[in-house]
């Protein structure tokens, strides 16, 4: 009887709990199993967390990038719609030739040619020759240009045809082109003190975004002496564990793209510079009211490392989306073997629940009866 | 007539006695121990006359009691193999439920320690995420400390139990002797003094409870009471009495000591069988001694792996990382003065959950362990001794047997425990948020930023730095990194060094031009022209050779020189990895004496490293490193006065290419040591490599669930023998109220048929004195 009564207990405390083994004893193997895939759920869990915290990471990295990228595409614009002001160059005539197959600016307006000019193609060897009518001087161009001779930077638009040739004359620049090509400087400067606030970018916890490591210094300060960004992070790169064995980065440091611009720029010496420089050159050539061709491959460069970075970010959150569905479906393999092993089948027990009732009340009733039975009741 | 009378007088008195016992039978039927009592008639010695004999009626010759030694002694047996398993599924389920249950076991809380820690590695500079951290392994300290406190607690109400016990057994063999000694007075006089027996049965019974116990009955009706392997507990009428005595070394254990009437005290701990105290030592030793070692384990285990990863950290104001938790020392038990075993930790991931025993034998200590299994060494080699005065590592533990005190002699023992303080000596060392390290203190960048600003370069190859660390020399920590260092990287470069002297005085005089072949790399060979003339000494020749070489198509891949020992030598540009130079084909002899027997040396690809900048001084070491074999390996150097470092190297460099190694100023966002902390959840670190840390609880889990299980079903299997031989036995002694109902009717009419005996013989003689009359 009392043997039945325990195993009805038991089976109640299943009952309540929806639980199968509720001790160790009871079967240690899949208690023991129980608990490594709670320990397994729990780690997925945080997983999952984890991978939450990256994808935020990353989205405002993103934005950010993405809010940098169009300010730099408005300096590109800005860039060409100021080289198109033609202010800056002299009047050509075409004696021979389309109007539109060369254009020529000076490198500095300010600095505009005196004597007229001849430029003439033959194309037999193939070569330009341009001759100073004042001076008599000729000089030989080959290649495709752009050519720079004597403060003009000319330009070939079309491939010429032998025979061409141009008439060169002086012309004075229009101040109201100059006054347009400072507003756009100084539309280009604003643009740049944009940038640099994106690139000092906080994340929601006050941290730098672009700064590696050195998360509460501020990543790039702009010197005014040599119109550059100094870098001021490290090259760390911190990462997140969003799966067992897969951990992805959830930044970039600011020196992996906006320092490491190789730009078309020949007068750069060791070929590299800086975001800040090339912005601030544009600027500074369009203030003395000149043009900046080379700046634009710059740009795009620059463009580029930034484009280069997105695609990570873009690369990681894919990651991190495929790494959380395949974390869900471990966790529910992980959820129906814990099921399997712990859970219990209500039916089952409900049904045990009644037999077993129904056995102890049965010996509890012949107990009674067996008591009742003695002799001396009938003598 | 008379013997009318007398046969009825004897019958209605054979019929009181056996209602009286009936009575008596019916009166005890609740007594415990009672054994049914039966009167046995005999036949009165009938009278002889001419004719034959006449029945004289009965007698009753004896009271007998019901009772069957064989069912008795298995009665005894079970019981006490019943209350021992019991009384240890009891206890150990106790203790299951204690670390099973997911509130009040170490899953819950080193599950959340370590999620807090994922959370510090993902916001490191949160100071929220690292006062949650801290908590969280405070709790997780708490619950190791309280478990073990628990176990702790366990133990001492054991000891305590064992002495209410023996005081029980006391004083049931007291009494035995007792009732022995009324058996003995009583058994003078020839009856069986049934209820006395039943008394001393039942005292019996109950001592089975405790101990397992033989008996031997004596002629003079007592009984003589074993246990063990025959140590008295009762002789005759004299009781000894069994005590518990404190351990020694080891203190927090309790002996049996059975003391022996005039003779000396016997320990009888290993020596008793079956019963409470059986179960109870077995708990002790075989459930709750391992369990606590298990524990200590784990926390000797976390604390020490957590701390060596934590110390080559940095915290949140630039400094190294300090232990988090503390460590329990091993206990080294002993009675004797003098310290001559020391033992310490010296590979968590090694140690066993057992306890150890060095006994000194005259020269070596002999080490046993108390789960029987073999000693063994870091590479498995089982150790047996050790030889006095060395130190030997073995599962885990540094064994220390230098002479400190007094010279050991033999028989000298220590008992060492290497984890039993490990879970309640386990504490947080760390208070304040900002000093957890979940930086690295070293960071590593490459040539994109140089050191001290200046324009910014790019290296050409495709080498990336990773994994920087410093620690000191000898091995106590990390130490910060003062200045930068700088690793500059160069290809292979060949040599090829002739044998032949160049030096002045030896005039050269080329008649005609000569011609050398180079090969480099294995290429074709190029041959190089070497102009005639008069070449005056060394540095002539070398520039001719050289004037060759440039006039070649190896132009800028090999420089000639002349070297300490006057030879020609043909170096490669760096990543040329070999040279051969043989004589010109076009024209031979003249040069390539000077070449003669070349021997070619190649500098293997490698890494110099500068303290600060290249250009502010020389190369303090240098590291080789080859692209096709080292790439993703960690390089290590160590550097007088700076420490060891070492680095992950990936990809081709190119020569000239730089990396730095440089303190982590202000580098509060690393997460780095955070996520090898965090990754030390799922590594398997313990058991040699084999478990985790939850899977080595999970094996504690296992094992005290496992022995629960075990002792449950043997209870359960002994609860059935002892109903079955119980029921035997009161087949045979025990009382049936029917059988005595039955039994009562039968005396009865038995007694109404004698008194009519004796009713017949009074109307007999009344008849007869009427006829007299």
């Amino acid at each position: 009887m009392l043997d039945q009564q325990s195993a009805l207990v038991r089976t109640q405390n299943q009952l309540s709990s929806g639980i199968k083994n509720l001790l160790p004893s009871d079967d240690p193997a899949a208690v023991v199993r129980v608990r490594d895939l709670d320990e397994s759920i729990a780690t997925i869990d945080q997983y999952q967390r984890n991978a939450d915290a990256a994808e935020s990471r990353l989205t405002q990295e993103e934005t950010a990038l993405t809010s940098i990228m169009d300010l730099l595409q408005r300096v590109r614009e800005l860039n060409v719609q100021g080289n198109n002001i033609s202010i800056a160059g002299p009047d050509v005539t075409a004696a021979l030739g389309l109007d539109d197959a060369i254009s020529i600016y000076y490198v500095e307006p300010s600095n505009p040619i005196t004597d007229s000019y001849t430029l003439s193609y033959d194309g037999a060897v193939p070569e330009w020759t341009l001759l100073n009518n004042g001076t008599a001087a000729t000089t030989t161009l080959t290649g495709p240009g752009p050519f720079t001779v004597d403060g003009m930077e000319i330009t070939l638009n079309a491939a010429p045809v032998d025979g061409y040739s141009y008439t060169i004359t002086p012309r004075v620049a229009s101040p109201s082109a100059a006054e347009d090509k400072r507003i756009i400087a100084i539309e280009i400067r604003q643009l740049l003190d944009g940038v640099k606030q994106l690139l000092n970018t906080k994340d929601a916890n006050g941290e730098y975004l672009f700064a590696g490591f050195k998360t509460n210094t501020e990543p790039f300060s702009f010197n005014e002496g040599t119109n550059s960004f100094t870098y001021n992070g490290d090259q760390g790169q911190r990462f997140i564990q969003i799966g067992a064995s897969r951990s992805v980065a959830i930044g970039d440091p600011g020196s992996d793209f906006f320092n490491n611009i190789t730009t078309a720029d020949a007068t750069d010496a060791d070929g590299v510079t800086d975001l800040g420089s090339i912005i601030d050159s544009i600027a500074d050539a369009f203030e003395a009211g000149n043009a900046r061709q080379a700046s634009l491959a710059d740009m795009d460069v620059a463009m580029g490392e930034i484009d280069r970075i997105r695609a990570k970010i873009g690369a990681r959150r894919n990651a991190i989306d495929d790494q959380v569905s395949s974390n869900d479906a471990v966790k529910i393999a992980l959820q129906s073997n814990r099921s399997d092993l712990q859970d219990l089948d209500f039916a089952e027990a409900a049904a045990r629940f009644n037999q077993q009732l129904l056995a102890l009340q049965a010996s509890q009733q012949s107990f009674v009866k067996i008591q009742d039975l003695s002799l001396f009741n009938f003598l | 007539m008379a013997s009318l009378l007398n046969i009825g007088s004897s019958a209605l008195f054979a019929a009181q006695q056996q209602l009286a016992t009936s009575g008596h039978n019916i009166a005890n039927v609740g007594t415990d121990g009672y054994s049914r009592q039966r009167v046995e008639l005999a036949t009165r010695s009938p009278q002889e006359f001419g004719f034959g004999y006449v029945g004289s009626g009965v007698d009753v010759s004896t009271i007998e009691r019901q009772y069957d030694q064989f069912l008795v002694d298995r009665f005894r047996a079970t019981t006490s193999a019943e209350s021992q398993f019991s009384l240890f599924n009891e206890r150990t389920a106790t203790l299951d439920n204690l670390i099973g249950d997911p509130d009040s076991g170490l899953n819950d809380a080193m599950q959340r320690y370590f999620n807090a820690l994922q959370d510090v590695a993902d916001d490191p500079t949160s100071i929220p995420a690292r006062e949650v951290l801290l908590a969280e392994a405070n709790l997780l300290v708490g619950r190791f400390q309280s478990i073990d406190a628990y176990m702790t607690d366990i133990r001492d109400q054991a000891n305590r139990e064992l002495d209410l016990y023996v005081n029980e057994v006391n004083q049931l063999t007291s009494s035995i002797a007792e009732v022995n000694k009324q058996i003995r007075l009583a058994g003078q006089l020839d009856q069986p003094p049934n209820d006395l027996f039943d008394q001393r049965d039942h005292l019996i019974d109950q001592l089975s409870e405790f101990v397992s116990v033989t008996t031997l009955n004596q002629d003079d009706g007592t009984v003589n009471v074993f246990v063990g392997t025959g140590q008295p507990l009762v002789i005759g009428i004299n009781a000894n009495t069994m005590s518990t005595q404190v351990n020694s070394p080891e203190a927090d254990d309790r002996d049996l000591i059975l003391q022996v009437d005039g003779g000396a005290n016997i320990n009888i701990t290993n020596l008793v069988q079956g019963g409470k105290l059986q179960g109870l030592i077995d708990y002790k030793n075989q459930v709750l001694d391992p369990a606590q070692n298990s524990l200590g384990r784990i926390a000797i285990g976390l604390a020490t792996l957590m701390n060596a990863e934590h110390n080559t950290g940095m915290d949140l104001n630039g400094d190294l990382g300090t232990d988090l938790f503390s460590v329990g020392a091993p206990q080294v038990l002993t009675s004797n003065a003098s310290p001559d075993v020391t033992a310490t930790l010296a590979d968590a991931a090694q140690l066993s959950n057992a306890d150890y025993t060095l006994r000194f034998d005259g020269v070596n200590w002999t080490i046993t362990r108390d789960d029987g299994r073999a000693v063994t060494d870091n590479t498995g080699a089982v150790i047996t001794s050790i030889a006095g005065g060395t130190t030997v590592v073995a599962d885990g533990v540094s064994f220390d047997t230098t002479v400190v005190g007094a010279a050991p002699v033999v028989g000298d023992t220590y008992i060492v425990r290497p984890t039993r303080s490990g879970a309640s000596a386990m504490n947080l060392l760390i208070a304040d948020p900002r000093a957890i390290a979940a930086a690295d203190p070293v960071t590593t960048s490459s040539g994109i930023v140089p050191l001290g600003g200046g324009a910014p370069l790019a290296n050409a190859g495709t080498g990336v730095i990773g994994g920087g660390a410093l620690t000191s020399i000898d091995g106590t920590g990390n130490v910060k990194l003062a200045t930068p260092l700088t690793l500059r990287y160069t290809g292979d470069v060949a040599t090829s060094t002739g044998n032949v002297d160049i030096s002045g005085g030896v005039t050269i005089t080329l008649n005609s031009d000569d011609y050398l072949n180079i090969s480099l790399d294995g290429a074709p060979a190029v041959e190089i022209q070497v102009t005639a003339g008069a070449h005056a000494n060394a540095a002539a020749v070398v520039a001719a050779v050289q004037a060759g070489i440039d006039a070649s198509s190896l132009a800028g891949s090999v420089t000639a020189s002349v070297d300490g020992a006057n030879q020609l030598v043909f170096t490669t540009a760096a990543g040329i990895s070999s040279i051969s130079v043989t004589d010109g084909t076009t024209q031979t002899g003249g040069l390539a004496l000077l070449v003669g027997v070349e021997t070619t040396a190649v500098t293997a690809s490698h890494f110099d490293v500068f303290n600060g900048s290249p250009a502010a001084g020389p190369v303090i070491a240098t590291i080789a490193y080859d692209p096709a074999t080292d790439s993703g390996n960690a390089l290590t150097t160590t550097i007088t006065n700076l420490g060891v470092f070492s680095f992950t190297m990936t990809g081709v460099p190119a020569t000239g290419d730089e990396f730095f190694l440089q303190d982590n100023t202000n580098g509060i966002g690393d997460n780095r040591n955070a996520l090898r902390l965090a990754d030390m959840q799922g590594q398997q670190l313990m058991l040699g490599g084999t478990a985790s840390f939850t899977d080595t609880y999970g094996i504690l889990l296992a094992d005290v669930g496992t022995s629960a299980r075990e002792s449950e079903v043997a209870a359960t299997v002994q609860g059935r023998l002892l109903d079955q031989v119980t029921t035997q036995k009161e087949s045979t002694s025990g009382v049936n109220l029917d059988e005595e109902a039955a039994d009562l009717l039968r005396f009865q009419q038995a007694y109404q048929a004698a008194a009519q005996m004796i009713s017949v013989s009074g109307v007999l003689f009344d008849s007869l004195l009427g006829a007299v009359s």
